[in-house]
Order: C-alpha cells, then structure tokens, then sequence
C-alpha cells in the first residue's frame, strides 16, 4: 500500500467546513468533540458504536511471557488494554474495492501449489507479468497456426486476409502519384517527350516534337496513359514518360496535359503505379538512354532534364509462366504438410502456393486435399515473381489462385 | 455506548441540533473514507492513527472437509490508540 499523505485532525475539519457549510470553528469545534466523545465513551463503558462507520472497543490484553530478544532472558509482558475499531461491512467494502473482485478459490490438495502461491504472493508483479507474456505468447502462437491451417483449408480466406493489405498498397501508391505529379508541376517542366517501344507511336511523338502542337500532344499523353494501365501483364513493354526541356509556349499546354493524366493515374493506373525501387532504378537507366536517341534524333534539343521523375514510369513486367521445366527441389507431401507451407518455405510467402500448385497440377486432383505421400515438384521461378514485398506478385499469384478455385 | 447516546452526547456538547450531528457525523466518516480509500493516512493527535493495510492472499484449510482455499489478498482498515490514549487507559486500568 503506497502511502500518499499523513492527515491530521485540522486538514478534516477543513474539508468538513468545506463540505457541510459550516464555518470553520464549528467545523473544529464538531471535529475535536467527535473523537473526545468516542474517547470519553471509551473509557466510560468501553464500547462506543458510530451508526455508519463503526464500533470501537476496548480489549484486555492478558499479561504473557516473552523473551527478550537481545539477552534471551524470560520477560512477562503485563496485561493492558487496547482499542479496536471495526469497521462497518460498507465501509469494509469501500475500502476493499480495488481488490473486491478477488474471489476465494478452493485449491487442489497439493503443497506444491501451495509453495508456488506464497511464491506469488512475494513477488507478485513479476510472476504476474511473466506468466501473462508467456500465455500471449501462446496465445499468438496458436492464432497463427490457426491461420495458417483456416488459409490452406479454404483459399478465399487469403483474399481477406491479403485484402487490407492491397487497400493500403493501393492508397499508398495514389498518394505516391499525387505527389510526383505535383512534383512536376511545380517544377514547371517545358516539353514532354514521350518514348514508348512501339515504333508507331514514337513517330507520332517526333511529329509533336516538330510541329509544337499542344492539342494532339494532349490526345497522344491520354492515349498512353489509358493504354497503361489496361496493358497485360504479358506485355513487357515498359511506357515510359520522359520530360525534356525545350521551349516556352508549350509550357501552358504541359499543365492541361498533367491534369489529365493525374487524373488518369489515379483512377486507372492506382495500383498499377506501385513502383519497387529496383524497377526504379532499372526505369531511369532506360530513360536515360532514351533521352540520348532523342538527343541525337533532334538538333535542337538542349540538355536533358537530369531531374526526371521515374515515378512516372510503369512496368508490367509480371508473366505467370506457361510451363515449368526448372525444378528446384523435390518433396515428398507429409502428414500435415501443405502446399502454402512449400510455398512460404521456398519463396518467401505462402501466396505463390498456386505455382508449386501448377506445376504439379496433373498429381493433384484437388489442392485442399492432397494425400500424404505425393511427390511434389518444387519449380524454379524468376525472382522478380515472387517477390514476396512486391504487390504486384502478390496480386498475380491471387488472380491465378481464383483462377483455381473456380 | 451506542450511536443514539453517542449523538445525544455530541448535541449536548456541541449544542448543535440532533440532525445537523447526525449530518456532520455522516460527512465526517465520508471524508475520513475517501482519504483512507485514496491510501492516505489519518492520525488523531490523543487518539490514534487510521490507515488502510494490504493483507496479502493466503491458503487456509477448512478444519472439518480440509478444503484448502485461496484467500485473495485484501485492503483493511486498521486503527492504532495513540500513546496517550494508552497511558489513558492504564490510568483507569489502575
């Protein structure tokens, strides 16, 4: 019990004068007869009873031996008088009610219990605390094999179980493009060359190059940029948006052109636009070259804008494979065993199950129920698929998975 | 002495009416309870001190089914009589 004040008789009648209204003598005055009172009673009949709070008693102490504790010798102690006060059962309660939802509990007949409760009672915080952790800990661990069993059983639960995260991606990624095309705007960049693998369309660009046209410019960015996102993953073509610094009166024009395309990105292009920093890094390389044929194509161009935001770059680079030839391991299925388990074993997470699946689709005639004892090929797959940070994969992995289960 | 006595006594004394004692007696053990519940202690010069104490849990044996139980721990009002109550009563004693 942690001792926070010593009160005295003048901090009571202070806060009975406080508290009833009364002025501050006769708040003292009540006060001070109160225990005189209870006193005087006392020790005229030795019982005093206070309706609502208690009975104080006067109790003999018969005399008794003792040993003095320095010298060993016998002492009697002589018999004397003590006062008591028992408090009313309200009282009682009041006083007990941090603990009084403590309950008397019968205990097996066993004294080692018994040794671990005077344990307890000594170092209670502690036990406390340790015991409590380790049956989270438990607790934690046993949700988790749990999740794992409900996932492998019944493969929608990865869909909700993964959904939260694809939301959050998503939104994250929106925000990402929303700070890049302010970005751009606010460095006010000129001209905007557009560079795409596709032949056609990179001719259509130098034409806007040539003339300065602002409007088919416009048509030509909405045009891309619808096509982005509806691309297939099959296509690995990157599309690319470089910017370039040439003239002024395009400057205008670049700004409707943003508008547009922010608004296309993020509508369409949401999680499309979730860019991983080795695709990043891959992205400027390649626009890096792309403003050199540029540079040497057109005479007049000045040099190229080193701040290119590749933010702005999409990649699908994302092919599920057709056929597996490469295998990695071999696995014989045990009791207990499960493709995710594979799965999160050799990739990394338990999502690309549906390749290990795949793969070994002719031995498995239903994956939630594969008997004990299948061989199960482990197939090789390129790194950039199954990279378990990289939303994308994830995304594909899922889109196979329901492929599957329908 | 009982509580009817103890108020006539207080009136008398006092020479406050019946039910302003009883008013003030009932505030009175108010106070002096929250301040104990809070884990404060009071001390009554010539009288003695109240405070609250942590009995800690124990096992007791139910003497006839010898039935152990686990007695939770619990907070207690205690009351010590002053040094001067106790000479006090030894002079009656005496």
């Amino acid at each position: 019990m942690i001792m926070n004040n010593k009160l005295n008789l003048s901090d009571l009648f202070q806060e009975l004068a406080e508290k009833s209204g009364l002025n501050k003598t006769s708040a003292e005055l009540f006060a001070k007869t109160f225990f005189a009172q209870i006193e005087e009673g006392l020790l005229q009949d030795g019982i005093v009873k206070i309706n609502g709070w208690g009975t104080f008693k006067v109790l003999w102490n018969e005399a008794r031996k003792s040993v003095n504790i320095n010298t060993g010798e016998e002492i009697i102690i002589p018999g004397h008088s003590r006062i008591t006060f028992t408090p009313e059962q309200d009282i009682k309660d009041r006083i007990n009610e941090p603990f009084s939802y403590l309950q008397p509990t019968p205990l097996d007949a066993q004294s080692s219990l018994v040794d671990e409760v005077n344990e307890d009672s000594r170092d209670e915080h502690e036990s406390d605390s340790t015991s409590v952790g380790d049956t989270l800990q438990k607790i934690s661990d046993d949700a988790d094999e749990i999740k794992s069993l409900l996932c492998d059983i019944n493969g929608d639960n990865w869909m909700n179980t993964g959904k939260d995260d694809k939301e959050e991606t998503a939104s994250d990624a929106e925000e990402k493009a929303k700070e890049d095309e302010i970005d751009i705007d606010s460095k006010e960049v000129e001209v905007k060359v557009e560079v795409e693998e596709k032949e056609e369309e990179t001719t259509v660009e130098n034409k806007d190059e040539d003339t300065t046209l602002v409007t088919p410019e416009e048509e030509t960015t909405t045009l891309s940029e619808e096509l982005a996102p509806e691309s297939s993953p099959a296509e690995e073509t990157p599309q690319l948006t470089t910017d370039n610094s040439c003239d002024q009166p395009r400057h205008k024009g670049w700004k409707i052109v943003i508008g547009v395309a922010a608004s296309l990105l993020l509508v369409l292009a949401g999680a499309y636009f979730y860019a991983t920093y080795r695709v990043e890094q891959w992205a400027k390389k390649t626009i890096a070259l792309a403003q050199d044929t540029v540079a040497t194509q057109q005479d007049t161009v000045e040099e190229p804008d080193t701040t290119v935001c590749a933010d702005t770059v999409q990649v699908n680079t994302l092919t599920p494979p057709t056929s597996y030839t490469h295998f990695v391991d071999t696995v014989q299925l045990t009791e207990g065993s499960r493709l995710a388990w594979l799965a999160k074993k050799y990739y990394g997470s338990a999502f690309f199950w549906v390749y290990i699946y795949e793969a070994n689709i002719d031995n498995i005639p239903d994956p939630n129920e594969i008997p004990v004892g299948t061989i199960i090929k482990i197939p090789a797959l390129p790194q950039e698929l199954i990279n378990p940070l990289d939303t994308n994969c994830i995304k594909l992995a899922k889109q196979i998975q329901e492929k599957h289960i329908q | 002495m009982n509580s009817k006595e103890f108020t006539q006594r207080m009136t008398n004394t006092t020479s406050f009416k019946k039910e302003m004692v009883e008013n003030c007696t009932r505030q009175l053990v108010d106070i002096i309870t929250a301040h104990l519940c809070d884990g404060d202690s009071l001390s009554i010069q010539g009288f003695g001190t109240f405070e609250v104490r942590k009995k800690n849990e124990r096992v007791s044996v139910h003497p006839k089914t010898q039935q152990r139980m686990l007695i939770p721990p619990k907070l207690t009002l205690n009351f010590k009589h002053s040094n001067t109550m106790k000479d006090k009563l030894m002079k009656k004693e005496a």
